[in-house]
């Protein structure tokens, strides 16, 4: 019963803040996440964040193995940004800075493809918020439908008891 | 419409927390564990035979470690442990491990023994095979003399002895192998002809009298001796001689049958004495492949020794050029340098700064053999980083100590890996305050010889490795004399060349160039004569061992086929041949009878005697 309930309340979870806001919260934070490798710590990081901050995360899911998927094809793409930040001249105190910093360099920015998937992922994040935020007024309508729809929703439905 | 919500999750909080105190406490509570497994991996990936250790605690907030009971697999015999060392206590920095640094300041390793047992085999499924990342040798000359040198350590014969002898290493090899082998070959050719044979003889069966038909014969002849020959009827006495005439052929054919059957088993178990001479040459074509030593191609005594020399001088080498070489640098200043390295997985960049520790650092290494410090040899090395170039640190590594029980006192071995002007320079000294001579001759271009027959020595060389050139300096005193040397090899094959050619020569002569006299010395010792033929006699049962060894796995191979042909052999013995003996003695007693109507019957008698006489010699 536990075990159902708490199963529940998972699922319950990607179905919260499904406000135009949380949603494209939600994308970004997916961005971030599939732009990650694991063994880094930013990766963690945005894995709590996730949690803590009010995004979807049915839109993070999907948005984190799209961008997983971005992160594999575009590999060469990242490595080539990341080694030219990584020998630009005017950027070099920074790096050494950050090398020299407690806990940074577990995120791996010294790895060129890594940072470029880091720069990438700053890059983006406004851009992709206010266009995820603009296409989620205008998809909002039409998902929520489907949704309703789908034989997920249905067992979730019929399962509702089990939250209280 | 729904409120604004706050921009934190307030009821993701507990269950975050509730996951991260989980993880915590998992890592605190597994994390040694792991730890060990991936050093435990990683060490016997490096090494190439198993590395153990028994206990891992790490004491994360104090900076300390301690490794106990580490078992390093002796790699040419995986029964024994090359070394056992009872504990290692490392002191690292915890504030440079925040920032994904290794800085050990220092490592105490003591309780080093040689030589114990292992409880399980330190094999693993790689050992045996070449590994393609092997250190290359010498990395920092362009010289194909380096290369061959490499080429003919790997090909050294003598690389896995103790496990030819043992048999581990013919066991791997060895299912590969059948195919090759001329004795397993010979042996389906005779199993087949065998089963030829013996389809022949089955169809043969049918020549012999059913039982029916022999009591019927019997019955007949039973019933001759109540009416003779003289009283019965002239039919009767025709039909009489009709059996006996039918009873002799039989008898005749089952002779016939008997002794070609009897000749074609003595054949095929002639033939399965012969694969001796096929064991001999398939141990030979083993050898060949497996590239095992012959007397012919190998005199041993470098294998044994230069073959560990050269392992040393590889490592020592490979290791000096990565730290030395350990990437490409992409900026410098005087405090600051960028350098870009490649692993097998990725590229990364590494940010020097002479203000601060470098990414890996070991400041100190102490290691005392057995539990004494005073009693024993002590080695340390200082200063292993992985950017030497660039801290200015000078690695050393040192062994001093004195050898018990065998009078050599004050050893003292120095390695020291640095730079001159950019160019590696490895210096090597080795020192012994005192050590005993025997029969020792001193022969020079001058006009005296100096034989010492009893007496002690002190000896001090000095070799510097500058890029391809090798400098020697030493000193050798004895009896109130100083002989000083000074060499130099250039180009440096000329040593390694020597060392590969000379092989055993290098152990009973040695000489050196005087620095202005030109005086030459030649070390003879009748110590170093000695070794060497102990070395050769030690090498001649080897040999023979390992020729035991490869016949026993040969035979191991053969051995279902062998089996399958001798029961085959058995089978025919005790059931085709035995059926045609057992209805030749019927058909003989019944023929004591019936002589008499068959006067040639008399003769095959003695065939018969004859087949059997050659059945009891085989």
């Amino acid at each position: 019963m536990f075990a159902i309930r708490l199963l529940y309340r998972f699922i319950a979870l990607f179905q919260t803040h499904a406000n135009h806001h949380g949603i494209s919260l939600g994308i970004c934070a997916g961005m971030a996440l599939g732009l990650s490798p694991q063994n880094s710590l930013h990766f963690w990081v945005f894995i709590a964040l996730c949690f803590l901050i009010r995004v979807n995360l049915a839109a993070t899911l999907i948005s984190w193995v799209m961008f997983w998927l971005v992160a594999m094809l575009g590999k060469p793409a990242f490595f080539v940004v990341g080694d030219f930040l990584l020998n630009k001249k005017s950027l070099i105190s920074l790096w050494n800075w950050l090398y020299e910093l407690p806990f940074f360099p577990y995120t791996n920015f010294y790895v060129p493809n890594i940072l470029g998937q880091m720069f990438f992922t700053t890059l983006i994040w406004l851009p992709l918020h206010i266009f995820s935020h603009k296409a989620a007024r205008y998809l909002e309508p039409a998902v929520y439908h489907w949704w309703r729809t789908t034989k997920l929703y249905m067992l979730y439905r019929g399962y509702k008891p089990y939250a209280r | 419409m729904r409120a604004k919500s706050n921009l934190i999750r307030i009821k993701g909080i507990a269950p975050l927390a509730v996951v991260l105190a989980f993880g915590a406490v998992y890592f605190n509570l597994s994390y040694e564990q792991h730890l060990k497994k991936w050093l435990e991996q990683k060490a016997t990936l490096a090494y190439g035979a198993a590395v153990d250790i028994d206990k891992l605690n790490v004491d994360l907030l104090n900076g300390q470690a301690h490794l106990q009971k580490i078992q390093i697999t002796n790699p040419s015999s995986p029964l024994k442990n090359l070394f056992e060392i009872d504990k290692i206590s490392l002191h690292f920095s915890v504030k440079e491990l925040l920032k994904k640094k290794l800085v050990i300041h220092s490592v105490n390793v003591s309780g080093i023994t040689s030589g114990s047992l292992r409880v399980n085999s330190g094999v693993i499924d790689d050992m045996l095979e070449e590994s393609e990342e092997h250190p290359v040798l010498w990395q920092k000359t362009d010289t194909g003399v380096f290369a061959n040198l490499r080429n003919q350590v790997k090909q050294g014969p003598l690389k896995y002895l103790s496990q030819i002898t043992t048999g581990a290493y013919t066991l791997t090899k060895m299912p590969n192998l059948k195919k090759s082998l001329n004795s397993l070959k010979y042996l389906e050719t005779l199993n087949q002809s065998f089963e030829k044979t013996h389809r022949d003889w089955t169809s043969k069966v049918s020549l012999l009298p059913t039982p029916t038909q022999l009591n019927a014969w019997q019955g007949d002849v039973a019933t001759w001796g109540e009416n003779p020959r003289e009283i019965a009827s002239a039919i009767d006495n025709e039909k009489r001689k009709h059996l006996a005439i039918q009873l002799r052929e039989k008898y005749e054919t089952i002779t016939n049958e008997l002794a070609s059957a009897q000749k074609e088993l003595t054949h095929i178990k002639n033939q399965m004495d012969g694969i001796n001479q096929f064991l001999a040459e398939d141990i030979e074509t083993l050898k060949k492949e497996l590239n095992l030593p012959t007397q012919a191609n190998d005199d041993l005594s470098f294998s044994l020794f230069g073959i560990h020399a050269i392992s040393f001088l590889e490592k020592l080498s490979y290791w000096s050029d990565t730290f030395r070489h350990h990437g490409t640098v992409t900026f410098s200043t005087p405090q600051l340098e960028i350098v870009r390295t490649t692993n097998s997985k990725q590229i990364e960049y590494h940010f020097l700064n002479k203000k601060t520790e470098p990414s890996f650092y070991i400041g100190e290494v102490k290691l005392i053999s057995g539990s004494d410090a005073s009693n024993g040899l002590v080695g340390e090395f200082k200063n292993f980083t992985l950017f030497p170039h660039f801290y200015n640190y000078v690695s050393e590594a040192s062994v001093r100590g004195n050898i018990t029980g065998s009078n050599w006192e004050g050893i003292k071995l120095e390695v020291q890996l640095a730079s001159e002007n950019e160019l590696p320079l490895e210096k090597v000294s080795f020192s012994v305050d005192s050590f005993p001579l025997e029969d020792f001759v001193i022969r020079s271009t001058s006009d005296f010889d100096i034989k010492i027959s009893s007496g002690t020595a002190k000896l001090g060389i000095e070799a510097v490795f500058k890029g391809p050139r090798l400098d020697v300096t030493g000193i050798f005193e004895t009896m109130g004399t100083k002989f000083s040397v000074k060499s130099q090899f250039s180009p440096f094959e000329e040593l390694l060349d020597s060392l590969t050619r000379s092989r055993t020569i290098l152990i009973t002569k040695a000489t050196a160039q005087g620095e202005k006299n030109s005086l030459q010395l030649t070390i003879e010792s009748d110590f170093g004569k000695q070794l060497a033929k102990n070395i050769h006699e030690t090498f001649i049962k080897q040999l023979a061992q390992i020729d035991d060894t490869l016949k026993t796995h040969v035979l191991d191979s053969l051995f279902p086929l062998r089996q399958t042909i001798n029961e085959k052999i058995q089978d025919a013995e005790n059931i085709s041949l035995a059926q045609m003996r057992s209805t030749l003695n019927e058909l003989e007693s019944m023929m004591i009878y019936t002589k008499k109507y068959d006067p040639q019957a008399a003769k095959f008698k003695h065939r018969y005697s004859q087949a059997e006489k050659n059945h009891q010699t085989l």
